[in-house]
């Protein structure tokens, strides 16, 4: 044979042993770590609330211990332990640390920007400490903000989301709409979810914010405007009129369309009414956009509605049936209404209504 | 004659050698690329890198079912403390022969409803359907005619109101994290069809409400030898092959797949007996074929506790199952066979589960027969055979070991000393010992195959209450 089998195996056999040493080291290391870093959290509770005492005062933060931190607390694990004892002293008091940290916001610059050459990783949790203990509405982090947002740069989905927090918790209307602006230019795929739920914990003035994102509509893309459209309908009122246009148009994009249409079931709006049933019944739309607009209707009580609803028990699409039976079940139509339905000969109108009304009565009994 | 001979088994000897030096090099590179990437995920989780969100998406928690009455209700129990906001449970009760679905409607009082089911995927039809709601999560279960696990999914997944469906064998049990972290990766990136979980062997812990209490080694050896080979297979192979989306692989007892995807493949394959793999596959080929931006990810965060067969019987039972499973997948897509478009599928994914697991028995009862022939010509080469078996078995069992560590620290998992011992001990005879008695049962596999067909696997079950009382009495 050209090599030695033996001498191979052997090499392997010695780099799995190390690997496993490794392994037990690791194990022993981090019982040890978790027992420095509980010593740690505890001697920076210690300087913390010796600093906040100072400030209760009316006196400064000591010079040497903004100069301790900013040298210690670039490293992750130094930092690590900061975090700890600041969630230890919000868990005894919450909002106590608000004072220390405004205190400290010089300090929090100088080592956002060192973090801003660590890795991703690292970056992400800088973000997130900010997003947890950063007092929000403020601006003395204006300059924290913006380099929070140059982290989004060459970053992992952790840290793109944690720097959003953070941005979220400072509550600063331009720093999120020029990460979003980021996010938009750059083409990155952020989960609406994420984006649309994060939006809504903004500390801000929400209803500003949601001015100015929304009038970004016309630029930016189709998937961050769903975000925004969504996190509108988690609060906001004062979009029914704004909407309306961009569900007549049918210009406007489906998903966004189909946004509206859902906006309008969370905030009822009269003037929707004819448009949602006009979408339900209309014989060349769109199977989503019927489905939709048979759950939104569920809201919309009234005569129309009901008729509506009926005719489109008869619909092919199955998901169009089934919204269409379980608005009108959610709408307790008396069952003598329903008779044609529940008499009639569409054997499949008829059992998704039933069980529908079943379902809704069994729910008040639940 | 002599002297073909002896080419002949030069031949063979070459071959085995180039054989078992792949074998050895996949190992050992899937287990370290697994230590390292647990690594790093723990480092990550510690320092907060992780998608934590308060809504996920809704999903349709699937549970076929087959006489387990012994286990169902626990189950189920389980399955209604998770840290989750919005899902379902639908049970689908395959024509069990025994008190399965009675069990189920005496412990939640179910209701029986006349609810119509969109049939997406085919199916048998169902018998009976009852539903309820505890803690504001829809309970369903489905009474259907029998028609083997795949074709349960299938009546699960028609009858799933959520874009995302897990399915979960009835004797698994989740922790109260599970179902939250095997969304996670869902919202990293849009186009995963599809996301795996680590399966780990519960006869090992007491759970309580989704907390493990307790972890320890099984009294069990048969129970004990699939610990660490459980280990060891999730997270040497899953985790490599998670590099470049081609595991082929996403358990039956725990895996995420978006619906509207599983269902334009065609869902579960009723026809087959792993229906797991054959699903994961079909979406490959389908996602290909049809140009869709894909993913499959393997989560190895998610946990789901299974209990493993602990009889050898039962065990022999679920392996040729698995077997014939693997045949079947392998040969119904032979498409993915050296083909440029499956790319790192095709040369390492497939290459691997052919070489190394499909056709792997047929090789090792062709080097035995090899070894006799050598024996009798007076060519075998007895003292290099019996050292290079004991090193070969003692680098499998240190992997494994490095397998079974990783585990124990990177959950956080308490283990004893007398436990740390016995994992080594088992570590070390499952690669003297075990391993072979599964190659037997590999190789013998085919027999009564189509008998076997559409057979459910079922072994012996224990309850978690039972295994909880056991567990005092032993203590005591």
């Amino acid at each position: 044979m050209f090599f030695n089998i033996e001498t191979l195996i052997y090499t392997y056999l010695f780099i799995c042993i190390s690997l496993l040493v490794f392994n037990l080291l690791y194990i022993f290391r981090s019982k040890g770590r978790e027992r420095r870093q509980k010593r740690n959290a505890d001697a920076w509770v210690k300087r913390i609330e010796w600093q906040m005492q100072r400030i209760a005062q009316g006196e400064n933060i000591e010079q040497e211990h903004l100069k301790l931190a900013e040298k210690k607390l670039v490293k992750t694990e130094a930092l690590f332990s900061f975090g700890a004892a600041l969630d230890a002293l919000e868990e005894k008091s919450p909002g106590q640390t608000d004072a220390y940290m405004y205190s400290i916001q010089g300090g929090i610059q100088v080592l956002a920007s060192r973090y801003a050459k660590k890795d991703s990783m690292d970056r992400a949790y800088f973000a997130f400490l900010i997003s947890r203990h950063c007092p929000g509405s403020t601006e003395e982090f204006k300059p924290v903000m913006e380099i929070l947002i140059s982290f989004l740069d060459d970053s992992t989905v952790y840290c793109k989301e944690n720097v959003l927090k953070a941005l979220y918790s400072l509550g600063n209307v331009q720093a999120v709409e020029n990460a979003l602006q980021v996010f938009n230019d750059r083409g990155w795929f952020h989960h609406q979810k994420l984006l649309s739920d994060g939006l809504l914990t903004f500390r801000g003035d929400l209803e500003k914010l949601a001015e100015r994102l929304w009038s970004h509509h016309r630029e930016w893309n189709d998937r961050i405007m769903l975000s925004v459209i969504q996190f509108i309908t988690g609060f906001s009122e004062n979009y029914k009129e704004i909407f309306l246009p961009f569900l007549e148009q049918e210009t406007a994009g489906r998903e966004i369309r189909l946004a509206i249409m859902r906006y309008y079931r969370r905030h009822t709006y009269e003037p929707a009414r004819p448009l949602l049933i006009s979408l339900l019944l209309d014989e060349k739309g769109e199977d989503n956009a019927k489905i939709v607009a048979a759950s939104v209707l569920s809201q919309y009580p009234g005569e129309d509605t009901a008729a509506a609803l009926k005719k489109a028990l008869q619909y092919y699409n199955w998901y169009v049936r089934y919204n269409a039976a379980s608005s009108l079940a959610a709408q307790r139509i008396p069952a003598r209404e329903l008779l044609d339905v529940l008499e009639g000969k569409d054997r499949y109108a008829k059992e998704i209504l039933e069980y529908m009304l079943e379902d809704a009565k069994a729910g008040e009994y639940e | 004659m002599i002297n073909a001979a002896d080419a002949f088994l030069r031949g063979v000897g070459v071959f085995f050698i180039v054989y078992l030096i792949l074998y050895a090099s996949y190992l050992f590179f899937s287990v370290t690329v697994g230590a390292w990437k647990l690594y790093q995920r723990d480092k990550m989780q510690r320092i907060r890198n992780e998608l934590k969100h308060d809504y996920y998406m809704p999903v349709s928690v699937l549970v076929p079912a087959y006489n387990e009455e012994v286990t169902i209700a626990d189950s189920v129990e389980s399955l209604l403390n998770l840290d989750y906001r919005l899902y379902e449970i639908i049970v689908v009760d395959d024509g069990s022969k025994d008190r399965t679905a009675e069990e189920l409607i005496k412990a939640y009082h179910l209701r029986k409803v006349q609810r119509p089911i969109h049939k997406k995927v085919a199916c048998k039809p169902h018998t009976a359907i009852y539903e309820t709601k505890v803690n504001n999560i829809r309970l369903t279960l489905i009474c259907k005619e029998n028609g083997g696990k795949g074709d349960a999914l299938n009546m699960g997944i028609n009858a799933s109101r959520y874009p995302y469906f897990l399915c979960l064998d009835a004797d698994s049990m989740l922790q109260r994290d599970s179902l939250e972290k095997i969304v996670q990766p869902v919202m990293e990136d849009d186009n995963i069809v599809a996301v795996g979980g680590l399966i780990r062997v519960a006869q090992c812990v007491v759970m309580e409400k989704g907390t493990v209490k307790e972890y320890h080694m099984p009294l069990n050896p048969i129970t004990c030898m699939q610990v660490v080979e459980y280990d060891r297979s999730f997270l040497a192979s899953r985790i490599l092959m998670d590099q470049f989306n081609g595991n082929l692989i996403i358990s039956g007892a725990f895996g995420l797949f978006k619906k509207d995807v599983a269902v334009a493949a065609g869902g579960y394959d009723t026809d087959t007996l792993g229906e797991d793999m054959e699903l994961v596959v079909k979406l490959h080929v389908f996602c290909r074929n049809n140009q869709i931006k894909y993913s499959i990810r393997y989560e190895p965060n998610a946990v789901c506790w299974s209990q493993a067969p602990s009889c050898l019987k039962d065990l022999m039972k679920q392996r040729r199952r698995w077997h014939l499973g693997l045949f079947q997948s392998m040969t119904k897509y032979h498409q993915i066979f050296a083909n440029f478009r499956f790319g790192l599928i095709s040369f390492i994914s497939y290459l691997y589960y052919l070489l190394f697991e499909l056709l792997s028995p047929v090789i090792e009862v062709f080097g035995l027969l090899t070894m006799v022939l050598a024996f009798c010509l007076g060519l075998l080469n007895l003292p290099f055979m019996i050292e290079f078996f004991l090193i070969y078995s003692v680098y499998g069992a240190i992997l494994t070991m490095t397998a079974f560590f990783q585990r124990i620290y990177t959950q956080g998992l308490k283990i004893s000393a007398a436990d740390t011992a016995k994992a080594v001990w088992i570590c070390l005879l499952e690669g003297l010992f075990f391993r072979y008695i599964l190659a037997f049962v590999r190789a013998t596999a085919f027999v009564g195959y189509k008998r076997r067909k559409r057979e459910w696997g079922s072994i012996k079950r224990i309850s978690q209450q039972d295994k909880n009382w056991k567990q005092e009495n032993n203590e005591k």
